[in-house]
């Protein structure tokens, strides 16, 4: 039995997504099929699985990406699917949950951890642009535009806008978790 | 190579690969050689297993078709640089004990 849900988060709010994927894992759903906005789930023993989300470079087809889905598959770690953003891609994976608190953590060390956390910090703060310019055009639309469109465009704007003050704050929250780490890299490994 | 200390994850992937290991061994191994202290994480394993390959540090062996699972060994340069690090490690330790007057 499949269940269908509609939700979307932003690139920056995968962690909350992550979070959501095992709450409905322990629930007894596990996911079958992401999506930009339609998740599959398909039935499951509650607590079996743990999903991981991870942000990559490239699409999922490169040979690199082929390759480390190889590698995590060797050891349990099975691609459920992937969702293509504009040159990247998010991958979803399941694994069966050993009970151990630290089994979601994919990065054990300082390097990867800032590595990882710098890879999506900089496609927001690129991706942030293309946003403000989509919420001014519509914003424009909306008190000079004809009249029909005025309200669609309203709301686009209103919906774009909102977006990029979320987005300006995890990039700043981004940011500071990078330099944390950075500092904390300087007397630890 | 000299001045550049190995990290703990780099240490403990050479000295597990003495003998031939795929990646879900040398987690395990890792973590019995560290007592259950040093759990590398399957992101932090992959980056370091393709920087040791770039340097030659180690070597993937040739696939098993029962297995199919990729495994890799410890090269004679990465034995090099382990030998480098145990004689870091050693007078670290030995300062460390000395000055702090523990010494055994």
């Amino acid at each position: 039995m499949t269940k269908v849900v509609h939700k979307m988060y932003a690139v920056w709010n995968l962690d909350k997504e992550e979070i959501w994927l095992n709450n409905m894992a322990d629930e007894g759903y596990i996911l079958s099929r992401p999506g930009k906005f339609r998740y599959e789930f398909e039935k499951c023993e509650p607590g079996k699985y743990k999903v991981k989300v991870l942000f990559l470079k490239g699409m999922s087809f490169s040979e690199k990406n082929e390759e480390y889905f190889r590698f995590l598959s060797e050891m349990g770690i099975e691609l459920i699917g992937c969702v293509h953003v504009a040159g990247f891609c998010c991958a979803y994976f399941r694994f069966e949950s050993s009970g151990d608190p630290a089994e979601l953590e994919f990065h054990s060390d300082l390097d990867s951890k800032i590595s990882y956390h710098r890879r999506i910090f900089w496609y927001c703060v690129f991706a942030m642009p293309l946003l403000v310019f989509g919420a001014m055009i519509n914003t424009s639309s909306c008190l000079r535009g004809h009249t029909s469109l005025r309200f669609i465009n309203g709301i686009v704007a209103g919906w774009a806008w909102a977006l990029a003050a979320a987005g300006l704050v995890a990039i700043f929250g981004m940011g500071y978790k990078i330099l944390k780490l950075k500092k904390e890299r300087r007397i630890h490994e | 190579m000299g001045q550049f200390a190995l990290t703990e994850a780099v240490f403990y992937i050479l000295l597990s690969l003495q003998n031939p290991l795929h990646g879900y061994g040398i987690i395990q191994n890792v973590e019995t050689l560290s007592h259950g202290r040093v759990k590398l994480a399957a992101g932090t394993l992959y980056g370091a297993i393709n920087t040791l390959l770039d340097k030659k540090w180690i070597d993937a062996l040739p696939e098993n078709p029962q297995s199919r699972k990729k495994e890799y060994i410890i090269t004679e340069a990465g034995r090099d640089v382990l030998k480098e690090e145990l004689a870091r490690l050693s007078e670290l330790v030995e300062n460390g004990r000395k000055i702090m007057g523990e010494e055994k």
